[in-house]
């Protein structure tokens, strides 16, 4: 029998808000978590469902691209209703996602490479009411549990955590970089192209749309979630560096500022000895 | 008008019978909050313990608020005193079933949510440390909060406080103010906030209530992990792709020399000049630095969305208009086997300033 599906939740890398990165196309956490994903699922011998939310012309590369890598079902969740909710938003739509899935593991990135909040899979969690564990490196199947590597402050921990089960992954360890999606290697770029265009044609028509409603999620239910997400305003530039005309005016520079303390420990200061202690109120 | 913040929490993370440096900052960054918004400022605290009575509801009007004060005192009188001077007001410890350890919502993650929907704080702030990373958000969605990760903690106009954040590579900021008193938010803050001294005269609370940790999560072991000194280092020298294995020893020596760590991007560790554990970047290692002197790396969303908003970035790049010199405070244009070398000079006891 084969075992429930194991989902990833993927998408697409974006370099500014509603707009694509044209040379990376999934983060680095993102690309960790398929490469988790589609291990425990050739462990478990479960399917991956690979789920995103976003319009087709966005996120259809990442599902194709989860597909080619081996992913055996990939959701799409028109979000035309969505509009820029925060991470609750997301993590309730994803959650009927995941449900609509029938998976009892998800595997997602620990934070995206844009917004870096670190929010979804631990809101995800608590929305399916399951075990979540951030940060993970590594993941082994131990019976009926998953034997988890994460990374903390200063240690690495290995927990024991059963199913149901979110995980956030980080990015793959350098040296195994090339794991998640290797490149069509056919000889001569024509024969590529046209092997691209067949696959895309293959793969998009295995992409299933599902929108809000066969979530039985009401947008009304998650428009109030637009308010918490803070308000997204574009930096002005301030001009670049202040430039120094040689390497000892830059370090006359940092010492003028002062940012520089040569010789000073590594480490935060001393609690006991703060620059600019704060007395208490009461 | 600002809102009037009653209440602000700080979760504390203890290490045998004192807060972890992490947990005495984010005091420190509360009892600011605290003491120029007038609200009161709870340490909250989970301990191993027997927990609440699970036949008895958790709802706090059928329950004698809070209990056993002195026990709790008196069996954590280190921690108590620590974290009074650190500045809390008030100090909540809740009794958790199993161990405290290591943080994560598993372990603490219930204690606290019941802590919050006890006190109901307007602002709940998470020290800087991986537990955070664990227990934040998911505290933030139990609560209906809004969740900021990392933000830097500014007054606004009107005296209301400000949490902001770049995103998009810091192209672009995120800009959330504490002016719904309808709204918590739960803040995961970033390494090298100022600690504070408080009047070490806490009031200490036990509160009684039920609060299981997630039996389907247990910790097998751990060990310390590699790469650990750049997570609190207050100077890093980082190289990007620019850096070759010649000029690899000398960031080294610079780092030494400023005080500081030496970290790499991936780039640089991806062709073995660097050692994987220095790697800094979106989903490896993240760092707040006081300085961050960046050497022959272009400033990739990737790398510096790893990097505190505060810290300031010096640029060492041979190209005039590499874009991590839009990024930076100060730079110097130039190739590194040339900077480095005459930058050492200059940092030499007794070099002419």
């Amino acid at each position: 029998m084969t075992a429930a599906p194991v989902a990833v939740l993927l998408r697409r890398l974006q370099a500014r808000p509603g707009g694509t990165d044209d040379d990376e196309v999934l983060g680095r956490c993102e690309g960790g978590a398929l490469a988790i994903a589609l291990e425990l699922g050739e462990r478990l011998d479960a399917p991956v469902v690979a789920i995103a939310v976003g319009p087709a012309r966005r996120e259809d590369r990442v599902l194709a691209m989860a597909l080619r890598a081996g992913c055996a079902r990939a959701l799409r969740i028109d979000d035309s209703e969505v509009g820029e909710v925060d991470y609750l938003g997301l993590a309730q739509v994803l959650a009927g996602a995941v449900r609509h899935a029938g998976a009892r593991i998800v595997v997602c990135g620990d934070r995206s490479q844009d917004e870096a909040a670190a929010a979804i899979g631990p809101a995800l969690a608590e929305l399916l009411t399951w075990s979540h564990l951030t940060r993970v490196r590594r993941v082994a199947v131990e019976g009926d549990a998953m034997l988890v590597v994460r990374e903390a402050d200063a240690e690495l921990q290995r927990l024991r955590a059963a199913a149901p089960l979110v995980l956030c992954a980080l990015a793959p360890p350098v040296a195994a970089v090339a794991v998640a999606v290797a490149p069509d290697d056919d000889d001569d770029e024509a024969d590529r192209r046209a092997a691209r265009r067949r696959k895309r044609a293959r793969t998009a028509t295995s992409i299933e749309e599902i929108d809000l409603a066969d979530l039985d999620i009401e947008p009304r239910a998650i428009a109030p979630r637009r308010t918490s997400a803070g308000k997204l305003r574009a930096v002005r530039s301030k001009g670049g560096a202040v430039l120094s005309a040689s390497p000892e005016d830059l370090v006359a520079r940092l010492r003028a500022d002062p940012l520089l303390v040569v010789g000073a420990p590594a480490a935060a200061p001393a609690p006991d000895g703060p620059d600019d202690p704060v007395e208490a109120s009461s | 008008m600002p809102i009037q913040v009653a209440c602000v929490l700080v979760h504390i993370e203890a290490d045998g019978d004192q807060p972890t440096p992490a947990s005495r900052e984010a005091l420190g960054e509360g009892r600011r909050i605290a003491s120029t918004s007038g609200a009161t400022l709870y340490a909250m605290i989970a301990v191993a313990g027997s927990g609440g009575d699970p036949r008895r509801p958790t709802r706090a009007e059928t329950l004698p608020p809070y209990a056993a004060q002195a026990a709790a005192g008196a069996t954590h009188a280190a921690l108590v005193e620590a974290v009074g001077a650190g500045g809390a007001d008030k100090i909540v410890f809740v009794n958790v079933d199993g161990d405290t350890r290591p943080a994560l919502w598993a372990t603490v993650g219930p204690a606290l949510a019941a802590a919050c929907q006890h006190l109901r704080p307007v602002l709940v702030l998470l020290p800087a440390s991986a537990g955070s990373d664990d227990i934040g958000a998911r505290l933030a969605a139990r609560l209906g909060a809004a969740y900021v990760h990392q933000p830097v903690i500014e007054q606004g106009p009107r005296g209301e406080v400000v949490l902001s954040r770049p995103v998009y590579g810091g192209g672009w900021r995120r800009r959330l103010s504490l002016d719904d008193p309808d709204r918590a938010v739960v803040v995961a803050l970033a390494p090298g906030r100022r600690p504070a001294r408080g009047s070490d005269e806490a009031e200490v609370l036990l509160l009684d209530v039920r609060a299981e940790r997630d039996p389907r999560v247990s910790l097998v072991d751990a060990t310390a992990a590699e790469g650990a000194p750049l997570a609190r280092a207050r100077v890093i020298v980082t190289g990007g792709g620019g850096v070759t294995a010649a000029s690899w020893p000398l960031l080294v020596e610079l780092a030494a020399a400023l005080g500081g760590e030496v970290g790499a991007t991936r780039a640089l560790c991806q062709r073995g000049v660097a050692p994987a554990a220095r790697e800094i970047g979106v989903g490896a290692q993240r760092v707040a630095p006081h300085l961050y002197v960046v050497c022959g790396a272009s400033g990739s969303a990737a790398h510096l969305g790893a990097v505190s908003a505060e810290a300031e970035i010096v640029a060492i790049d041979r190209d005039a208009d590499a874009p991590i010199l839009k990024r930076a405070s100060y730079g110097v244009v130039g190739r590194i086997e040339d900077v480095v070398p005459r930058m050492l000079a200059a940092l030499r006891p007794g070099a002419p300033s």
